[in-house]
């Protein structure tokens, strides 16, 4: 390569040489051509060195921690990504137990209605049932106690009766009776 | 109760030879008991008492208790005596007994029987009518 770089140099020199109003105005500036071609080439290897050793691997690591960051960034979309069908999942969770408890309390609610129903009705029969017990024990003690009453009033009756018989009979009445309950009993047997 | 068994049967025996006529003979029930006095069987007032007993019931047989309230005439009880022959097939001996309880009317009784025709009878079904 360095040969390359004279041979170019002497070329350009043999050029400048030749050519009148270029190397008259690079002699007005005071512009060697040698030096120049050095400066250049210098510039060259100083360029190609700092690429090959400094912008290279900096590039390089730039590009690594830019696909870091495009990777981190994906990563970050997939996260967000996972994290909003997460929460739409929780979201739908949420929304299907919500559906989920607010059915399980309407049953629970129409089952207490239920329940609370037919605990009502059977408390109405119980008081029905009791309310016919009791009217039918009322009507039997009652009953009883009219049959009692009619039984002593009966005994009262004829007991007064037979005072007033035995008071009223004459001792002559009574023999009579006595006499005619004798031949009746002949009679009757 | 086996020894009491043996004692009534005893005075079973006695009894039929107490019955003269199909009455008791209160001749030979005195016979009886003098002869037991003298020769006192085993377990003598057991015997005795369901002699007695014996006679009691057999008495009671052909006797009838006329309660009644009210004078009643010898005529009347004659005339019972001879229904109850009729009724019974032997001759009942009718006892007279006052029973004001009745009021008026009679009862008669003749062993388990009773025949009644009072006020005091009459009174009773009453009693159940209901009012």
């Amino acid at each position: 390569m360095l040969d390359t770089l004279l041979i170019i140099a002497a070329a350009t020199t043999d050029a400048t040489s030749s050519a009148g109003p270029l190397s008259e105005l690079a002699g007005k500036f005071h512009v060697e051509t040698n030096i120049l071609v050095a400066q250049i080439i210098n510039f060259l290897i100083v360029a190609f060195l700092l690429y090959r050793f400094a912008f290279k691997p900096i590039i390089a690591t730039i590009d690594m921690r830019q696909q870091k960051i495009a990777d981190g960034l994906q990563y970050a979309e997939e996260v967000k990504l996972k994290l909003a069908d997460v929460e739409k999942k929780q979201a739908d969770t949420l929304k299907e137990a919500s559906l989920e408890a607010q059915k399980t309390v309407g049953e629970a609610r129409s089952q207490a209605k239920q329940h609370l129903e037919s605990q009502k009705s059977e408390a109405q029969a119980q008081a029905e049932d009791l309310l016919k017990k009791a009217r039918e024990a009322i009507d039997l003690e009652r009953t009883k106690m009219i049959s009692e009453a009619k039984e002593e009033i009966a005994g009262l009756v004829v007991q007064t009766a037979e005072k007033v018989l035995a008071r009223e009979l004459t001792a002559s009445e009574k023999s009579s009776f006595s006499e005619s309950a004798v031949k009746e009993i002949k009679s009757n047997s | 109760m086996a020894g009491n068994r043996k004692q009534i049967e005893f005075a079973k025996k006695l009894l039929e030879i107490s019955i003269e006529d199909g009455e008791v003979n209160p001749e030979r029930v005195t016979a009886i008991l003098e002869e037991l006095k003298k020769n006192p069987p085993a377990k003598y007032p057991k015997v005795l008492r369901a002699y007695l007993k014996l006679v009691k019931k057999e008495i009671k047989k052909y006797t009838a208790v006329l309660e009644h309230s009210g004078a009643i005439s010898d005529k009347a009880i004659l005339e019972l005596g001879k229904e109850l022959f009729e009724i019974y097939g032997r001759r009942i001996h009718v006892t007279t007994k006052s029973s004001e309880e009745l009021i008026a009317g009679v009862r008669v009784s003749v062993g388990d029987d009773v025949y009644e025709n009072s006020i005091i009878s009459r009174m009773q079904p009453l009693r159940s009518i209901s009012l």
